[in-house]
């Protein structure tokens, strides 16, 4: 695939993380969006921060990819693979959560319960890993081979 | 009688030396990808073809000139401990500066083999080696090996037992042309006169090592008889002109023998250093470190949350049992009081600490720790202090024994120092279930991010006291950050588990041993004089208390905390642990958090005051043991208590009456 279509998935992505992170933090503010609501986004700094970040990451891959600058895939890449880390990291904590309460509270998982699982951090990174499934392989061979 | 072949591991930082060793021997020492993990010799055998090798791993080192703990060590191993067989090992996708040792290796006159390793990356790169040419050019036997697969390594011991067995110095060196070699040899005539020194070292390599100022050896011919000899004629001649001249014949040797025996492809710019422009690019550097830590904190605390509640049962309903079951009252005390409340109390947190060093070791395996010294370098230079230092603080965050032990890798002594001194104000593995129990209990929803809060208040009170130190006891300035990136590799799943296991491991053993004992001692005085309530105030634990309370009152503290702070010096764990008995929570740490929760001489900001104050409060013994033999001096250890003790207070008694206030008190 073209670096043209990496710089548009870099963009286009990085334009969500970063949207999705700022309105984490203006909910810390602002509370009761019932739009945000719907997006499973709450106030939360560290996680505002985080999805800032990554954002910020893939957008400067857009930049420098739009300039010509070849290396700019890199900050495709790092953005994916951050963007993996930190959907894996929540994925981690709800499941571990979830087998808390239900192997020793005795609690039921409700749908309710899922539904609220499913953060920004958890939905995104099922995007980024398109574009892992896209130019992985592509990466980390020549990341081994370099 | 078999006969037993000693052979030294050297070579550059980060080549795989330690990681052939434990193959080779079976043993579990720590690999890591970045530069200076290894800091002491270790030592190993292995048996192959009914010969006994003793292998020895190095620190690793560039050249044979030391300049920091570790490379002394390294150093002084080769030349004075006299090994059968020196095996260099050199990362073959980096061949040309690993060759530079291999350059002062030859002069030694000892039998030198070149384990060619990570032959793996090379070739997945379609470079060539042909060891064979190599090894003619060098004088040297040349193995191709694979540490991490044990490929070659059968080999390299075959080679180790053949060039033992002939005993045959290594004679090739180098030559420095017409000039030098004349004044080389002058000086091993004069030195050929103290049979001292004849009969010890390898004479060319001291002259060599004379010429170019290598402080070390220029002592040791000072103590010489003919040091006035060598004086007079060193005098003669402009030095630094001869160690540069010295220096740039060893690279044209190098630039002679590399085309001759590989072919590498064109270098672009290689995956690692293409992730580099990003995770170290000057504004994205530091939010992205900050983003990672925070995740690997999150998992820490997350994910160990069933295996906890699992523990917890078991202790739960191993207090039952014994409650029910044992008729004895003082015996049904000592185990449920004592063991149960005691141990089970820190048994709860040992799956956070296993994934703490799960991810320290991810985190290493990588290559990034060496990144994030390189990004926050700029941060640490404005303290004072090299980017090296960060190393030892990251690595603080398990435990402070081996953070403490990696500063050996800094040059400057009072860098190393300063680095030293305010390691202990790192949070530390041992210390989160503190946190852990007091931020549950008193934070609920929001302990998470109090405990982030003390890791940071942690870093804060590190780098301050660094500045402080830098401005008044040890001035100086810092010296500017060398360090090679290694490349990023994907950490191998058994050196990832082999790290946490090892450590992991070690917390297991402190709560079976010393946190045992610990509780055991906290129950006795509990329980004692005979006749008084248990953990009452007449109780000798209550006396203590009582002496002490004056000093921890001020921080909203009562006795109880008082004598478990006093216990919690042995180790951290022990604070959770004597609380667990005091409060006779014999139903595991539940019941220690309702119990903690009831007590009306505790409040919120009396629980903040208690999670500052042993963060900072002193280190605990191991740590000491460790200043001590670092720095060389009870001194050193003793200023870092009493440091540690007056900024615990300061900090703890503000929290307490900042917390108070805003918090409304209890
Ligand atoms: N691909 C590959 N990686 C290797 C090989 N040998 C070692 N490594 C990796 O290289 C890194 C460094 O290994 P160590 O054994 O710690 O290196 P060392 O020479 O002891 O390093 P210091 O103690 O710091 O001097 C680790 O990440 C190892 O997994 C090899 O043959 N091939
Ligand atoms: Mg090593």
């Amino acid at each position: 695939m073209s670096e043209y279509h990496k710089q548009l998935f870099a963009g286009f992505l990085g334009l969500l993380y970063l949207i999705v992170g700022v309105a984490a933090l203006i909910a810390l503010v602002v509370p009761d969006i019932k739009l945000f609501e719907l997006f499973g986004i709450s106030g939360d700094p560290a996680m505002g921060f985080v999805l800032v970040v990554i954002g910020l990451t893939l957008i400067s891959g857009f930049f420098e990819l739009s300039k010509k600058i070849h290396e700019g895939v890199a900050y495709l890449h790092v953005g994916i693979g951050l963007a993996l880390v930190f959907g894996m990291i929540w994925f981690l904590s709800v499941g571990a959560e979830f087998a808390t309460l239900a192997i020793f509270e005795g609690e039921e998982i409700t749908l309710e319960m899922i539904r609220e699982a499913i953060v920004p951090q958890l939905y995104l990174a099922v995007i980024a890993l398109f574009g892992f499934i896209a130019w992985g392989k592509e990466f980390s061979a020549g990341l081994l081979r370099d | 009688m078999k006969k037993t072949i000693s052979v030294a591991l050297t070579g550059n930082p980060n080549v795989g030396k330690t990681t052939v060793f434990n193959t080779i021997t079976g043993s579990r020492q720590h690999v890591g990808n970045w530069p200076g993990v290894t800091v002491e010799k270790k030592t190993g055998r292995c048996e192959y073809a009914d010969t006994s090798i003793e292998v020895t791993d190095l620190p690793g080192t560039y050249s044979l000139t030391a300049y920091s703990a570790d490379e002394v060590i390294a150093r002084n191993f080769i030349i004075e401990d006299n090994p059968d067989v020196v095996v260099q090992v050199v990362d073959a996708s980096n061949l040309e500066r690993n060759l530079y040792l291999t350059m002062q290796l030859a002069e030694l006159g000892r039998p030198v083999i070149v384990a060619l390793n990570m032959v793996d990356v090379a070739e997945g790169r379609g470079d060539t080696i042909d060891e064979k040419r190599l090894s003619e050019l060098l004088a040297m036997p040349v193995v191709r090996t694979v540490g991490t697969s044990g490929r070659g390594l059968d080999r390299l011991l075959e080679t180790i037992i053949a060039v033992a067995a002939k005993g045959e110095k290594h004679t090739h060196t180098i030559g420095y042309g017409d000039e030098a070699e004349a004044l080389i040899s002058d000086l091993v005539r004069i030195l050929d006169d103290d049979p001292a020194l004849a009969g010890g070292y390898p004479l060319r390599w001291l002259a060599v090592r004379a010429i170019e100022g290598d402080s070390a050896v220029l002592a040791l011919i000072e103590k010489s008889s003919v040091a006035g000899a060598v004086q007079a004629r060193l005098q003669q001649i402009d030095l630094d002109e001869y160690e540069a001249l010295l220096a740039d014949k060893r690279y044209e040797a190098i630039g002679a023998i590399l085309p001759q025996a590989c072919t590498m492809c064109v270098r672009k710019m290689t995956g690692s250093d293409m992730i580099d422009r990003v995770v170290t690019n000057k504004y994205l550097g530091i939010p992205i470190f900050l983003a990672l830590m925070w995740g690997a904190f999150q998992l820490t605390f997350a994910v160990a949350e069933p295996f906890m509640a699992g523990i917890e049962y078991v202790f739960g309903w191993l207090g039952e049992v014994v409650a029910g079951s044992i008729g004895n009252e003082w015996l049904a005390s000592l185990l449920g009081d004592g063991v149960i409340g005691g141990v089970g109390g820190v048994f709860v947190f040992v799956p956070n600490i296993f994934i703490l060093f799960l991810i320290l070791s991810i985190l290493e395996g990588s290559g990034y720790l060496a990144r994030a010294a390189f990004i926050m370098d700029r941060l640490m230079y404005v303290i004072g202090l090299p980017g090296k230092s960060f190393i030892p603080m990251l690595m603080g965050f398990g435990c402070n024994v081996p953070a403490i032990m990696s500063t050996r890798t800094i040059e400057d002594d009072r860098d190393r120092l300063i680095t030293i001194l305010v390691n202990p104000f790192i949070s530390c593995g041992a210390r989160l279930p503190v946190y852990i129990l007091f931020a549950g209990v008193f934070f609920g929803r929001d302990a998470g991010n109090v405990i982030f809060g003390l890791y940071a208040l942690g870093i804060v009170v590190a780098i301050l006291s660094a500045k402080l130190f830098r401005c008044t006891i040890l001035p100086g300035e810092s010296s500017p950050f060398i360090m090679e990136m290694p490349p990023y590799r994907i950490p191998t799943i058994k050196n990832a588990m082999l790290n946490m296991w090892e450590k992991g491991s070690m917390y297991l053993k402190k709560a079976g041993g010393i946190i045992l004992i610990g509780s055991l001692i906290v129950w006795f005085l509990a329980s004692y004089p005979a006749g008084v309530e248990y953990g009452s105030e007449e109780s000798f634990a209550g006396m203590i208390g009582h002496l002490l309370e004056p000093l921890v009152s001020p921080l909203g503290l009562d006795w109880k905390i008082a004598v478990a702070l006093i216990f919690g010096f042995v180790a951290k764990e022990i604070v959770v642990s004597s609380l667990g008995v005091l409060y006779g929570a014999d139903e595991g740490s539940a019941a220690l958090s309702d119990a903690l929760l009831a007590d009306p001489a505790l409040s919120m900001a009396g629980a903040l005051a208690v999670m500052v104050f042993v963060l900072l409060y002193m280190p605990c013994v191991a740590t000491l043991g460790v200043i001590k033999k670092e720095t060389g001096s009870w001194r050193w250890a003793g200023f870092s208590v009493l440091y540690g003790l007056v900024v615990a207070w300061i900090l703890a008694f503000a929290t307490f009456h900042l917390a108070s206030y805003f918090l409304g008190g209890a």
